[in-house]
Formats: structure tokens, C-alpha cells, sequence
């Protein structure tokens, strides 16, 4: 018996979120309200999502896989909530959704599908771009997924922060509120358009946390895998960027781990359990800093076109090195002379300013955003004692240069102690 | 006829007479360290220790012995430390006030010549500048008195300054030039082939601590040299506090100049560097010059007091309509710096000053947050900024004050300097007359 989307008693309170583990629907606190809230950039606000879910939650590793399986499929059935499913994370610049497309669908559900339903799985589906900037991201589409007893493809779509009111506009005239299905969203978007998702289609948000909901997606996604491949990798000889390779690995035993995701902003967490992490710190200079200096300096219009002219440039034209200072190396302190002393540290000659392009200056910005990024993080995994630093975040998307980077730094800096490790979805 | 320093060490240069003994000045007694057990301190690298002199206290000592050892050792003058940075070369000269008529009769002209050009100008060529403001007058320096000066020029001068060196004949002096900074390797060949002067080349962060704790000591009057900012968020309340240093240990000491050195300071022998970022004052002057086309610090400075830099950054409360409360993310604070400007309407709508702003802002927080988490980390609470990426700017200095207080929730106190700078300077000057 499948779900045909129509029934308004499956309408879920708010804070509702349907659990593969819940055996009887009840509510299950996936941890908002119960953290001691952490205090900015240093100090930790953890996440107190432990106590509160059920032994029969669906990643419990004790459990022989068949029959949690199995019961997870029991009680997702019990607990299915309408079609459409979507996931959706209202960023600073990004909107990322996630939509799960049945292919199991039967000629019976078919048939009793609303049309706006079905016109929005067609639309979705049948189309890689939406309107000016909506963008779906065929290739990290995952494929024949079983969630909730049901199968389908996972498709990640994503379009401009600024477009969400025509995304609203988008959904009042598909009529989605009729569909009574609780859209769930994170991400600050949610908060700051839960009103005009209201006023202008009639949807009322869930709400939750982008930190909660973060770890709980990259642990999801990496246990699935990536159409059977690996979701996580890492790169070798991380100090020779140039011949670095990248391998896959898999997140067995992933905790702790220092989680750093950087979007317009970087929050950087400790996960010590599926269910335990803090918010060590963040910092501001993040992928909205390098596309902001980027347009400025340089006059590009988009992240891709930022990043094309980076590839092509040379920081060191922008930016004062240790050896420019030195005319070496700074011994004392292990400084390279290769290393970057002060970023941008030339621009203050004018005839270096005259003389750098406009490459040049978008790799500068590159380098120092992403530099002090890993420096930050590296000094969190020493202070935090963690080995394993995941780096997630749009602004990793095609950015192969920061991920070297990143990799180069966290390897060189400690020593070979701390390990850089990236996921394909981001 | 008192006889000068370095007899038999050292080349004398008999022109060059002493004073007599003279009491020691009370008060202004220069404070050297004992000598150190001199042991490392765990982790990265840590100082040598400085100084075999005989520790001066604060009081007033019988001449004798102390003079004697301190003769026998004193350098001939001109006494200079040197401070070769990526951006600025910092000077201190030491201005003797007790020079007897003999001596001066005997006095070398060049050496008069040098003594003169520093003291009687303020500005030196198109971009040396004199800091009177800092001068320390009737220090007791090495059994002399006199006022130590400050002096500053571009780097990117350093040529002229080698030829002006040359012209002065400053070699034939047979002085010691103490130099430190990066620029004291990187120019040492051309200090010689230029101005065939021998540099004694000092690690810059060994200097740094010397100088620091030195010129706390001796300024004991007021201005006090260490201070605070009590309010530093509220504009009509905001005021500098002095504050004392007496019992400094354990520091952390956060150099910002072209780049930021952040170092744990235990003793005056034991410290190591903890961290660095190479998003310092040269990133925000050059950032500032690309950005707006000033072409000074000062300009920059100007230019940011007017702007306002939320235009341009993307605050907690564009992202999220309020704060962020599940972590204590106010909706004033900066979710992402230059955020704003990723879309070409805002871009449009920012002014030069509001850039300036914010390259400032982001600059400074980002500093501030580093060195919270060292603070953190090495479980420490005195945090002293010194560099001249403070100099005449008491907006970062404001900020950097609030920033450490606010997000410690009060824990942490941001200290400052007034000699910003120079500490490098000092501590090379010390290291002429003190060698460890």
C-alpha cells in the first residue's frame, strides 16, 4: 500500500521529524532546545541530542544488519510522511534542496497521484536547470536509494540565496501547501524566511538546526555510499600538489573527527559520537569573503569565473613571502622561505600593485582565504587532540586548488600528524 | 680620564672618551636579567637568555662595581638598535645628555655630525620619521644618561638610508650595528658592500621580549607604558586605563606587523612561539590599496574611520533575520566578512570608506579570534598586542579590546603598548650594551 500524498490527518506537528528508528511514532527530540548554548567563536556549544533517541535508531552498529533493516522498514512505513520529500538548507549565498524521487512507483499510486504532485516530480526530474540559476547536480545524483521503504533516486539541486522569494513564488503556484506535507529546512534561511514561506504559499517550515543536521546528513550519506562507491577521500603526497592523487576512503570509525564546513562562513566542530559534538569555533573569512574580494578586485561575476582565474594566476605576485623578508628561510621558527609572511603584503608598493594581474590577485585571495581556513582548523585539532579533519562546504565545490591546499596544509604543519579528508557531496 | 668599554676585546677607538662615574640614577636604573638557567622550555623554540649583567633594581646603588663591570664593557657610541621589518625598519638612537666638555672636545665629527642630524630634525629624508612623542628622557642607560629616540622609515628606503650610512662614515666609528628583523639577514650583504658596516644580526622575537619587558620597566612615570581600554564598546565612555605589568607571567604576546607572530611568554627567558597568521598589517594595507587607492596607513586609517564596514559584510542576522542562539552567534556579528559583495548591487552601493571599513574589521577580528584560541589554549588571560599595525589606530586597538573581552565572556584582558613598535629596536640596543 503505497502513500498517495492526499491525506491531511499525516500532517506532522513542527518539530516532528520522521525517524527510520521510531518504532510508534512518537515524537523523537532530535536535540534542538537541549544545548547549553556555546558562546561565539571559542567556546563550545554542544549538542545534547544524546539521550533522547531510541536504541532502535537506524545507524546502531550493534544491530545485524538484516533486521535493522527490516525494522526500519516496518516502522517507516508506520511513519511515512506524504510525498513530496524534500531537504532544503537556506544558506547565506546558497539554497541547497534535496529532493527523493520514487521509482517505485506503482501504476495504482500513479494514478491517484495529485496532478501538482506529479507535475513536480516531472519538473524536477526532466530538468538540470531551473529558471536563470537553479542547478542540479546530475552527477552526485544517488541512485536506486531505499529510504523509508521506499526506493528512488536522491537528486541535489541548488540556486542563489537572493532567488528565494521567485522559489517561494515557485511553490504557491505549484499549489505545494495543498500538498500538507511539512517541508523541513535548515540553514538560517530558515529562520529568516519562515514568515514569507508562510505569507506567500502557505507552507509552514519545520526548522531545524544546520549543525544537527549537517552531521547527520554526512554520516547518512557516507554510510549509503556513493552508488556504490566511496563518499569520502583524501589526497596522497599531499606536499606535492602537483602530483597528489586522490583515494578514497570510507569514514569507518569516523569519531572524533573535526568537522569544518565552509560556506559563506566556517563553523568548525569536534563530533565525538553521531550525537555528540560542540561547535569549537568558526571564523568569518570563509567562501563568501573569497567571492566578495574576488568580484571586487578582480571584476568577476561568478564563483566559477573567480576560481577559473585563480587556476591561472601566481599568489606569490600579491603576496609577501618570508624569503621576500628574510631573503630565506626564517630558521629560528621553521618558516620557509616559501612561506606567506603577510598576504598581500606587496600590494602596498605601487609599482607591484601596477605590475599584478587580476589572476594573480584572485589566487591571492584563494590562497589567503584558504590558508588561514586550514590554520585555524589545524590549531583546533591540536588543541582538540583530533587526528582527522573533514572539510565540507560549497566552497570546496570544483575548487581542486583549495582541497590541495587544504590537504598540503593540515599535512605539512603537523608533521604528517593531522589527515585532511573531503566528501563528494559537500 | 675614564677609559671606554671593550679594552682589549675589542678595537677601541681613542677618540672617544668616557665620563667619569656617575651616580646611578634612581628610578630610570635600567633592569637587566640575571643570567638565566637558560634551560628550554618544552615544545617550540624558546629564547636564549639574555643578558650577564647584574639585575638593576628599581633603587638607587653605589656606583662602584656595577659601574666598573659596566665600563668595562660599554660599547663607544653611537648606540643604536636596529629593527629590519617586511615593512618599516625601526631605529632607536640613544642621545647622550652627560657628555662632558672633554668628551665633546674629543667627540669624532661624524659621530657629532650623526648626533646632531638625528636630534635637531624630526622628518629624515622624503620618508624617515622621528616619533618625539615616544622619546624616553634621562634614561640611565650603561652608566650614561641621556634620551632615547624612535625613529622610523619605510623599508623600500633602506638604500637610501645605506648611502646616507656611507656618506656619514659610519663604519669608521667601529661600532657594532645590533640588528634584527628579517631585514637584518636579507640586507646584511648589502649593509656591507654598501656601507661597509658589519651587522650583528638578533632574532626578531628574542628582541621583541626584551625590548617589552625592558621599557615596561623603565617607564615608570606617566604616561604608564602598558594601558587598557575600559568600555572599549561604548564610545562615550571608552577610556585608556593604565595598567600595571609588574607581574607579567605568563603573557601571550601578539606582534602584529606585515604578518602576526603570537607568542606564550613564561619568564623573560622562557617563551616559544605558539602561532602565527599571515593576515596581518600588511594585508590590511595592501588590501586597503587595491581595494580604494589610498596609497599610506594613515590614509587607510582615515578612510576606514568614516566607512561603514556592516555594508559590506554579511552579518549573522542577514542569514539568519536575528541571532544565531542555538550557539550564541549575536545577529550584529559577522557571519561572512565582505559577504555582501558577491552581488553587484550592493557592490555598487558601497563607498571607498566603507572598504576600508571593513578590510579593517576583518583584519583585526580575525586576529582577535586566532589569539583567543591561543589565550584558550595555553591557558592564559593577559593578552599584550604590540606592533605598528596599532600605531595610530585606536580602532583596532578598541576592537581587538572588545573582541577579547566579549567572546571570553570577560575572561581575557587586552593589553597595549605605547612604544608599539620599537620593541625590536630596544631589545637590539640592549643586546649591544648586554650581550648574552
Amino acid at each position: 500500500m503505497a502513500d498517495n500524498g492526499r491525506s491531511p490527518e499525516q500532517k506532522r506537528p513542527c518539530h516532528h521529524v520522521p525517524q527510520p528508528g521510531d518504532v510508534n511514532g512518537s515524537t523523537v527530540d532530535t536535540g534542538c532546545g537541549t544545548v547549553d548554548s556555546g558562546c561565539g567563536t571559542g567556546d563550545s556549544g554542544s549538542s545534547g541530542a544524546g539521550g533522547s533517541r531510541s536504541s532502535s535508531e537506524c545507524f546502531d552498529e550493534e544491530e545485524p544488519k538484516l533486521s535493522r533493516v527490516r525494522r526500519r522498514a516496518d516502522s517507516c512505513r508506520k511513519n511515512r510522511p506524504p510525498f513530496p520529500w524534500f531537504g532544503m538548507d537556506i544558506g547565506g549565498t546558497l539554497v541547497k534542496l534535496v529532493y527523493f524521487e520514487p521509482v517505485d512507483v506503482t501504476a495504482e499510486e500513479e494514478q491517484e497521484e495529485v496532478d501538482n504532485l506529479k507535475s513536480i516530480r516531472k519538473y524536477l526530474t526532466s530538468n538540470v536547470a531551473y529558471g536563470d540559476s537553479g542547478i542540479r547536480d546530475v552527477h552526485l545524483e544517488l541512485r536506486k536509494l531505499t529510504i523509508c521503504g521506499r526506493t528512488g533516486n536522491l537528486h541535489f539541486i541548488r540556486f542563489p540565496t537572493q532567488d528565494m522569494l521567485g522559489f517561494i513564488q515557485m511553490g504557491q503556484d505549484k499549489n505545494f501547501s495543498s500538498l500538507h506535507t511539512s517541508l523541513c529546512a535548515t540553514g538560517g534561511g530558515a529562520f529568516k524566511f519562515e514568515q514569507d514561506f508562510a505569507t506567500m504559499a502557505g507552507l509552514e517550515l519545520c526548522k531545524l538546526d544546520e549543525l544537527d543536521c549537517l552531521i547527520r546528513g554526512l554520516l547518512y550519506v557516507d554510510s549509503v555510499g556513493f552508488n556504490g562507491l566511496p563518499e569520502c577521500f583524501y589526497f596522497q603526497n599531499p606536499s606535492d600538489p602537483d602530483h597528489s592523487t586522490k583515494h578514497s576512503c570510507s569514514l569507518d570509525n569516523p569519531f572524533p573527527m573535526l568537522l569544518v564546513n565552509i560556506g559563506s562562513g566556517v563553523s568548525i566542530l569536534a563530533v565525538y559520537s553521531k550525537d555528540h559534538y560542540k561547535r569549537v569555533t568558526g571564523t568569518s573569512l570563509g567562501g563568501g569573503t573569497f567571492l566578495g574580494l574576488c568580484s571586487l578586485l578582480t571584476g568577476c561575476q561568478s564563483f566559477e569565473e573567480a576560481l577559473e582565474m585563480a587556476a591561472k594566476g601566481d599568489s606569490t605576485n600579491a603576496d609577501k613571502l618570508v624569503r621576500d623578508i628574510y631573503g630565506g628561510d626564517y630558521e629560528r621558527f621553521g618558516l620557509q622561505g616559501a612561506a606567506v609572511a603577510s598576504s598581500f603584503g606587496h600590494m602596498m608598493c605601487k609599482e607591484k600593485r601596477e605590475s599584478v594581474s587580476k589572476e594573480d590577485l584572485a589566487r591571492a585571495t584563494l590562497v589567503t582565504i584558504t590558508n588561514n581556513i586550514g590554520s585555524i582548523a589545524r590549531m583546533c585539532a591540536v588543541n582538540e587532540k583530533i587526528e582527522r579533519v573533514v572539510f565540507v562546504g560549497n566552497f570546496l565545490r570544483i575548487n581542486t586548488v583549495s582541497t590541495k591546499l587544504l590537504s598540503y596544509a593540515m599535512d605539512f604543519w603537523s608533521n604528517g600528524q593531522l589527515r585532511a579528508l573531503f566528501l563528494e557531496h559537500e | 680620564m675614564a677609559l671606554n668599554g671593550h679594552r682589549g676585546d675589542i678595537e677601541v677607538n681613542n677618540d672617544e672618551d668616557e665620563t667619569p662615574t656617575k651616580p646611578l640614577r634612581s628610578a630610570r636604573e635600567e633592569m637587566t636579567p640575571d643570567d638565566p638557567a637558560d634551560e628550554p622550555a618544552g615544545g617550540t623554540a624558546t629564547t636564549g637568555g639574555p643578558g650577564a649583567s647584574a639585575r638593576g633594581a628599581s633603587l638607587h646603588r653605589p656606583g662602584t662595581t656595577r659601574s666598573d663591570s659596566l665600563r668595562r664593557s660599554r660599547p663607544p657610541f653611537p648606540w643604536f638598535g636596529m629593527d629590519i621589518g617586511g615593512t618599516l625598519v625601526k631605529l632607536v638612537y640613544f642621545e647622550p645628555k652627560d657628555i662632558t666638555a672633554e668628551e665633546e672636545q674629543e667627540e669624532v665629527e661624524n659621530l657629532k655630525s650623526i648626533r646632531r642630524y638625528l636630534t635637531s630634525n624630526t622628518a629624515y629624508g622624503q620618508t624617515g620619521i622621528r616619533d618625539v612623542y615616544l622619546e624616553l628622557k634621562d634614561l640611565s642607560l650603561c652608566g650614561r644618561t641621556g634620551n632615547l629616540h624612535f625613529i622610523r622609515f619605510p623599508t623600500y628606503d633602506l638604500p637610501a638610508f645605506l648611502q646616507m650610512v656611507r656618506n656619514k662614515h659610519f663604519s669608521s666609528l667601529h661600532t657594532a650595528l645590533c640588528a634584527t628583523g628579517g631585514g637584518a639577514y636579507k640586507f646584511e650583504t648589502d649593509f656591507r658592500t654598501m656601507a661597509d658596516l658589519q651587522l650583528q644580526k638578533l632574532d626578531e622575537l628574542d628582541c621583541l621580549i626584551r625590548g617589552v619587558l625592558f621599557t615596561e620597566s623603565v617607564v615608570v612615570s606617566d604616561p604608564s607604558e602598558c594601558y587598557y581600554f575600559e568600555n572599549p564598546s561604548d564610545p562615550e565612555r571608552c577610556e585608556q586605563k593604565p595598567y600595571g605589568l609588574q607581574d607579567p607571567y605568563p603573557l601571550l604576546l601578539v606582534n602584529i606587523g606585515s604578518g602576526v607572530s603570537i607568542m606564550a611568554v613564561y619568564s623573560e627567558t622562557d617563551y616559544k612561539r605558539v602561532t602565527g597568521t599571515s593576515l596581518g598589517g600588511g594585508t590590511f594595507l595592501g588590501l586597503c590599496c587595491l581595494l580604494t587607492g589610498c596609497s599610506t596607513f594613515e590614509e587607510a586609517l582615515e578612510m576606514a574611520s568614516e566607512g561603514e564596514s556592516t555594508r559590506v559584510d554579511k552579518l549573522v542576522r542577514d542569514i539568519y533575520g536575528g541571532d544565531y542562539e542555538r550557539f550564541g552567534l549575536p545577529g550584529w556579528a559577522v557571519a561572512s566578512s565582505f559577504g555582501n559583495m558577491l552581488t553587484s548591487e550592493k557592490r555598487e552601493g558601497v563607498s571607498k570608506a566603507d572598504l576600508a571599513r571593513a578590510t579593517l574589521v576583518t583584519i583585526t577580528n580575525n586576529i582577535g579570534s586566532i589569539t583567543r584560541m591561543c589565550a584558550l589554549n595555553e591557558n592564559i588571560n593577559k593578552v599584550v598586542f604590540v606592533g605598528n599595525f596599532l600605531r595610530v589606530n585606536t580602532l583596532s586597538m578598541k576592537l581587538l579590546a572588545y573582541a577579547m573581552d566579549y567572546w571570553s565572556k570577560g575572561q581575557l584582558k587586552a593589553l597595549f603598548l605605547r612604544h608599539e613598535g620599537y620593541f625590536g629596536a630596544v631589545g637590539a640596543l640592549l643586546e649591544l650594551l648586554h650581550p648574552s
